[in-house]
């Protein structure tokens, strides 16, 4: 065995995130090629940042650094599996917000694909949630559920502004989500939007809250499946803090249901994002189910950081 | 050192409004009032660092978490795409975002203009969205002397009584978007933070409510 101090802190973190993913019988994805340039900027609504560095092959075929890891996993599936538990440790290439500059990325993710039960999706939030108690004591995981805004939106017929909806719900704007509901949307539909504008409780007191929010029977089985995914992560005694927040930094065309963000105190921006991505999945097989979760370790300063 | 609340207030003319309401409400601390060369001030009593800084920087602070909450112009906001939450609208502050020029300039019959700004992203965005292309030049102080010195076509600029436009013999061509202050938050803090922040949020609500009665 090696000594512990022979490694950095960021190696050992590292390893303890690799031992959960193992413990819960996830396998090593390992990425060894790279995709066409073309195969990114046709599936470019699901990449969070829109730059990617490529390169000329030898045969000149425009190859590109990985700007993401997600959908070349789902790309070279193979659907005769029923279930694949995959996590990765690779580098990506991307430009972070607040550099001018590409930065290679050591990523961390975790994907339950294929025909899934409820069970697959909440062990994910379950592991998400293990995944943030390993890098802080102190962490909070926060939920949203996407259908839920969708199912408002085509109810309330404002498919049209929902870009300027979702982006109220993003910096909790009441004023732009007033702005936005003025002429467009009926005093039923503009009340439930701005109850969940700020709705931000613990899971259970959130459910309790949304029952009310949103009394239409249409939505009996979102708040089923958020009692079900409470009743989850409360029979494993999980340390981590949950809320319920619908103001999760993500859009609409990736995550079609369940999404999460991770925070920790001392990291002023999310470090863990991931939700359910099933109709992305689904052009490659229709009767798979995905979700996932990315880790971003390059936000910690380790050098701040006890061994 | 209580854990209590890092605010992030602009310095200078928006900087005493933004006092005067957060006395109101009771988040004053007269030190911070004093002259005195000091941007840091810690109210022992209740736990809160107030940071004195550029109000064109506020909401990287408040972004990045250096301060937990914040008192931004939504000028600023827009043109930084900044990554927080906005709050409230204090209504104080209000002036508008315009493009600018000198009266007999034919503003809309031009597909192309050159344009002067402190404002480029706000301006790029507008004149796209508006199908004219532009040559961007960025300035960061006395823009109004651009088209009169041939610079520019137009500016893109602040617009509070108009004073200083109709000085230099410019007209407004084309109103962008209102402006005023915002109450804004680090998305993290929000949530460590929730009940002081929240608290903030009711207090600038009620005080408003007072004002209308």
């Amino acid at each position: 065995m090696f000594k512990q101090e022979l490694f950095t802190k960021k190696e050992i973190l590292s390893f303890k995130l690799r031992e959960l993913f193992l413990s819960q019988g996830f396998s090593l994805y390992e990425m060894n090629t790279f995709e066409p340039y073309s195969f990114y900027l046709e599936n470019m609504d699901f990449l969070s940042s829109k730059d990617i560095l490529y390169f000329a092959d030898k045969d000149g075929t425009l190859m590109a650094l990985k700007p993401d890891i997600t959908l070349s996993i789902i790309k070279n599936l193979d659907t005769t599996v029923d279930k694949h538990k995959l996590y990765y440790s690779e580098n990506i290439y991307r430009v972070p917000r607040a550099s001018e500059k590409f930065q290679e990325i050591l990523q961390f993710g975790v994907e339950v694909i294929g025909r899934l039960s409820d069970e697959d999706m909440f062990n994910l939030i379950y592991l998400a949630a293990k995944s943030l108690l390993i890098i802080d004591d102190n962490p909070v995981l926060l939920i949203s559920d996407n259908s839920i805004y969708q199912k408002l939106i085509e109810q309330a017929g404002l498919s049209k502004i929902q870009d300027k909806i979702f982006t109220a719900f993003q910096n909790k704007n009441l004023l732009l989500l007033n702005e936005v509901l003025q002429d467009s949307a009926d005093e039923k539909y503009s009340a439930i939007f701005k109850a969940l504008l700020f709705l931000h409780l613990p899971l259970d007191l959130g459910i309790k809250e949304l029952e009310t929010i949103l009394a239409d029977e249409v939505f009996l089985e979102n708040i089923e499946y958020l009692r079900n995914l409470y009743n989850y992560l409360a029979s494993r005694d999980l340390q981590t803090k949950v809320f319920l927040d619908f103001s999760i930094p993500e859009g609409l065309k990736y995550y079609d249901k369940i999404s999460f963000t991770g925070i920790i105190p001392e990291v002023s921006s999310e470090i863990l994002k991931g939700g359910e991505y099933s109709n992305l999945v689904r052009s490659k097989e229709k009767s798979y189910q995905a979700s996932g979760f990315a880790i971003y370790l390059e936000k910690i300063d380790f050098n701040g950081r006890e061994q | 050192m209580k854990d209590g609340l890092k605010i992030a207030l602009p310095k200078g003319r928006l900087g005493n409004k933004v006092y005067a309401v957060l006395s109101k409400i009771g988040y004053g601390y007269d030190e911070i009032m004093a002259d005195s060369r000091k941007l840091v001030f810690y109210d022992e009593a209740k736990g809160n660092t107030y940071f004195l800084v550029k109000p064109s920087d506020v909401a990287t602070y408040v972004e990045y978490g250096a301060a937990d909450i914040g008192f931004v112009g939504k000028d600023i906001l827009l043109e930084n795409n900044s990554n927080v939450f906005e709050l409230y609208d204090l209504g104080i502050g209000k002036c508008r975002i315009c493009v600018a020029g000198e009266k007999d300039f034919p503003y809309h019959e031009k597909k192309h203009l050159k344009v002067a700004t402190i404002f480029p992203n706000i301006s790029r965005e507008y004149f796209l969205a508006s199908g004219k292309t532009i040559d961007l030049i960025t300035l960061h102080g006395s823009i109004e002397i651009a088209p009169l010195v041939n610079l520019s076509d137009v500016i893109v600029d602040i617009v509070e009584t108009g004073t200083t436009l109709r000085e230099n013999n410019l007209v407004v061509h084309k109103e962008i978007c209102p402006v005023s202050t915002r109450y804004i938050a680090n998305k993290v803090s929000y949530t460590y933070k929730n009940e002081e922040i929240r608290r903030i949020y009711d207090l600038l609500k009620n005080l408003e409510a007072e004002n209308n009665d």
